[in-house]
């Protein structure tokens, strides 16, 4: 395990805008978590019925009808899951039950769906659906989140402090302080916070572009975090900082800090979401990959704006930038080869 | 430390060469770095649109690309892995690992730059280390020159330039080593059992639900059987679900199978009351559910067969009897063979055997429900009070019975005459009801070819004949509390210790109407039987009153009757004699058993 670590986490007064942030985003995860016991009550219901395999079955049976009725607008792979499914095989309609949970198009059209065989089991499915979206309309994923119900401006705002749990949340959280602790060092906590809106509203816009609305909610602050975490790779261009590793071997010298540079971070991440984004059924997606890279493209534009026209950054990162060094081994024909302009 | 190669290989004896060799540790982090930093990822990169290929296919059941999917799969990070481990070593002699733990890769004679050969060698090569989960690297602590099986193979080795570098293994490292290999070869070998012996379980799991899926599709073929017959060939998907529906009345189809051909009808768009009245037996578990497809039923058709029966299962609810008998009347005429079971199973429960041998001999025609329409003229016949002919009914049908209607025959008579004493057992079906399930249990389950209801008459029977072997009412066995039975043994322990819990016990099990109502007639026998006092005889009447006149009714009435005699309850007799009296409607003539159960000597 190898995770960038930078100058780590740094205090109120070094950090205040990340501080700032963080206490938003944990604002957010309180108030829905905790803040109201209907809300678990309702995030329960909705899990318990959701769960529920008759629901699932009925849901996948409808969907796999509604294929092959529009075959125009599903892949050819769907179709032959959809007939699949029609012919019995349970596995295939529980599939399709889920994925049915996806297809924004399909669930906005249900409520005027024909009915085709049992009516009487469409209805039930129907009333189910409904109270489905009756207990999210009270859920904060569903009311601050970005989904086809909350298209406007402000939901590309709100959906950027919403987490699904605490993994989500700690996870994003810990990203938010290392780069946003390193930027609001090197370019002031303006910069950061426009930086940390500017990445989210517009990682949700090329999200939108690219996947289109969906019916589950895009949530989250990792765009926002991807477009911070490019624009320090911008900012600290190949200057090597600090990463923590841990290499599973138990001895003391295989845990410890390791200097490269930032854009390690990127090429990797920026790797992994692709290969995600190609690898995944937009069917069966759980992470907004293509607003991770919208976020990413969002970074590096205002890196680029930041190394163009401010001239204190030159400054600060001359006297933040932590010096280069491999208390390991040597890395001097990779970086002769690689990172020519790295200043020892 | 630097060290003198002594590995008895020739070419790095002499000349005398003076090695700084790689710390091994340093070359499993080296190798960690290259797999999270470059292999893993750019392998994940190349192969993704695979793993989507690979998962499109495994759900639409596409074998062959499935196979070629994650063959691809694992090629793309066979190429990507090698391709870099090439370039590196071609280029800066290490890896970017390496690189950072500061060792290098030389040609094992010369110690110089490795050649092309030796480059692609070892980076095909490399793959034995994670190809043996680790194993390879064990080498690295035991050989002389601490070089793996892929150093050899492109006689190269592994130095370390820096002061972090490693001698030769010692005595005890080497032996170390060996002790974690065995340790890691036994650790594995448990593993590949495990995994054999996982996969020969699931084969036999797989043949077990293979077997149950023939036994599954046995049963569905009885709709199909139905349908193959001569006129039945062009039945369309309602009249199909009609015949599902009769047999599922007559226990002979499973409620899957029912659910199968509902669901089957319905997509091909048919509309018609009765798959909606079959709907709401398939979903009966969710009462919501099931009573949407009630009131869609008589929706569809008012005058139909099945909105009656929905009326009638609707009035049941409500114990509203005499709309189910005014119902079942007007459905005399239905040519509908599920109208016919369910009249023929309710009107017989009710004991109005005059109405229910009239849709009993409707049956006959219904090729389908043979069986069944065997085996309830046996029983029509014995609660008629004619056991004689009734024996000679079974011994006719005995030869054309399946071996679990023959079972369920056999334990239904078995069970009514071990009613009054304990001449039952040696009773013919008795006697070939327990040979029978005797040889089964040897060879399956026996339970897995009785239904529920036969299951806790076939408990209650061995029970009874535990109780009739050792010749005494004491209770023996488990009192689980958590089994209907254990609760009835309970309960009947109780009386003896605390008469108020023991009644209590009773009453609770008679009232959950959840319970089997086989249970709740074994539960108020063992009362009735357990009566002390006149007070708890009026007690027990008074639950009687609650019960809807039916044959369990009639049973424990006359038994209630023979304790009011015991306990010379006078009034008790009178009233209960009084009751036992034919309904108006009800053409009861009493079985023989229930008229003298002394003088039947068993039968």
């Amino acid at each position: 395990m190898i995770i960038p670590f930078l100058l780590g986490i740094q205090s109120w007064k070094k950090a205040p805008m990340t501080w700032a942030l963080f206490f938003l985003n944990f604002f957010f995860f309180v108030l829905a978590q905790n803040g109201d016991n209907s809300v678990m009550r309702q995030r329960e219901a909705i899990d318990k019925l959701t769960q529920d395999e008759f629901f699932i079955r009925t849901q996948g049976n409808i969907y796999a009808h509604y294929i092959l009725n529009h075959r125009d607008e599903h892949s050819d792979y769907l179709e032959t899951l959809a007939a699949l499914s029609l012919e019995g095989k349970k596995t295939k309609v529980l599939l399709l039950g889920q994925m049915a949970f996806r297809d924004d198009v399909f669930l906005s059209r249900a409520p005027n769906l024909a009915t085709l065989g049992d009516q009487v089991l469409h209805d039930w499915w129907i009333e189910k659906w409904n109270s489905i979206r009756e207990m999210q309309s009270h859920h904060p994923s569903y009311q601050l989140g970005l989904s086809s119900n909350n298209i406007s401006i402000t939901y590309w705002f709100s959906y950027q402090f919403v987490h699904s749990g605490f993994v989500h949340f700690l996870g994003n959280m810990f990203f938010l302080f290392i780069f946003g602790c390193a930027l609001e060092a090197s370019i002031g906590w303006l910069m950061l916070l426009v930086g940390y809106l500017a990445s989210g509203f517009l990682g949700a816009g090329i999200f939108l572009l690219v996947s289109g609305v969906g019916a589950a909610p895009l949530i989250g602050a990792s765009a926002a975090v991807s477009g911070l975490m490019m624009m320090t790779a911008m900012v600290y261009g190949p200057t090597p900082v600090r990463y923590l590793y841990l290499l599973f071997i138990p001895k003391a010298e295989y845990v410890g800090f390791v200097y490269l540079p930032v854009w390690v971070t990127c090429f990797l991440w920026i790797l992994a979401d692709l290969a995600s984004v190609s690898s995944e059924l937009s069917e069966l997606g759980g992470v907004a990959h293509v607003a991770h890279i919208g976020g990413v493209l969002v970074g590096a534009g205002l890196g680029a704006f930041v190394l163009a026209f401010s001239r204190r950054y030159q400054s600060v990162k001359a006297s933040s930038s932590p010096q280069p060094a491999f208390p390991l081994g040597t890395l001097q024909k990779f970086s002769e080869a690689f990172a020519p302009k790295i200043k020892h | 430390m630097v060290i003198e190669d002594r590995d008895g290989q020739g070419h790095l004896n002499s000349p005398r060469v003076r090695l700084k060799l790689a710390r091994p540790l340093d070359r499993c982090a080296a190798a960690i770095l290259d797999i999270i930093l470059f292999v893993a990822p750019l392998g994940g990169f190349v192969a993704a649109p695979l793993k989507r290929f690979v998962t499109q296919s495994y759900f639409v059941e596409d074998g062959v690309s499935l196979v070629l999917g994650v063959g691809g799969f694992f090629l793309a990070f066979f190429v990507v892995g090698t391709l870099y481990q090439f370039a590196m070593l071609r280029i800066y002699q290490a890896t970017v690992g390496k690189l950072l733990f500061g060792l290098e890769v030389v040609d094992a004679d010369t110690q110089g730059r490795p050649g092309w050969g030796q480059c692609l060698k070892r980076s095909l090569f490399w793959w034995s280390g994670l190809g043996s989960l680790g194993l390879v690297y064990l080498a690295m602590f035991s050989h002389r020159s601490r070089r793996t099986i892929y150093d050899r193979l492109s006689d190269t080795m592994v130095m370390g330039k820096s002061s972090r570098f490693a001698s030769s293994p010692n005595r005890i490292e080497v032996r170390s080593s060996y002790l974690v290999l065995a340790s890691i070869g036994f650790f594995w070998s448990a593993i590949v059992i495990g995994i054999v012996g996982e996969f020969v379980g699931t084969l036999r799991e797989h043949s077990g639900l293979h077997q149950f899926v023939e036994e599954q599709s046995k049963v569905c073929s009885e709709v199909e059987e139905f349908v193959s017959e001569g006129e039945n060939q062009d039945l369309d998907s309602p009249k199909r679900v009609s015949a599902a529906l009769a047999l599922y009345a007559a226990d002979s189809l499973s409620l899957d199978c029912l659910q199968a051909e509902v669901e089957q009808a319905f997509q091909q768009d048919y509309q018609s009351p009765v798959l909606y009245l079959a709907g709401s037996f398939v979903h009966a578990s969710k009462p919501e559910l099931s009573d949407g497809y009630l009131v869609k039923v008589c929706k569809l058709g008012k005058e139909s067969d099945a909105c009656k029966l929905s009326q009638v299962i609707e009035a049941w609810v409500d114990e509203d009897w005499s709309k189910i008998y005014s119902l079942f009347e007007e459905l005399k005429s239905s040519p509908n063979p599920y109208v016919w079971v369910w009249a023929y199973e309710y009107l017989g429960q009710k004991l109005n055997l005059q109405m229910a041998k009239l849709f009993l001999d409707k049956m006959i025609v219904f090729s389908g429900l043979k069986d069944f329409t065997g085996m309830e003229r046996v029983k029509w016949t014995w609660m008629s009070g004619r056991s004689p002919e009734a024996w000679e009914q079974m011994h006719i049908v005995t030869p054309f019975l399946s071996e679990r209607n023959l079972s369920q025959l056999r334990t239904w008579i078995c069970f009514e005459e071990s009613e009054s004493d304990c001449a039952f057992a040696k009773n013919e079906s008795c006697l070939a009801l327990f040979k029978f399930e005797e040889v089964e249990a040897e060879q399956a389950d026996p339970s897995t070819t009785m239904s529920s209801k036969d299951k806790a008459r076939f408990e209650l029977l061995q029970s009874r004949r535990t109780v009739c072997k050792d010749g005494t009412n004491e209770i023996d066995g488990d009192l689980d509390e958590s089994t209907s039975l254990g609760r009835i043994r309970q309960a009947k322990a109780l009386l003896k210790k605390d008469r108020k819990q023991g009644i209590a016990v009773f009453r609770s099990i008679e009232k959950n109407e959840k319970q089997s109502e086989i249970y709740r007639v074994e539960a108020m026998s063992q009362w009735i039987d357990g009566a002390t006092t006149k007070s708890e005889l009026n007690e027990i009447l008074s639950e009687l009153e609650q019960r809807s006149r039916d044959w369990n009714w009639h049973k424990l009435a006359k038994r209630a009757l023979r304790k009011s005699q015991e306990l010379n309850d006078t009034a008790a007799s009178a009233k209960l004699a009084l009751q036992l009296k034919p309904d108006s409607w009800v053409e009861l003539r009493k079985p023989a058993s229930l008229k003298d159960p002394e003088s039947q000597g068993g039968k």
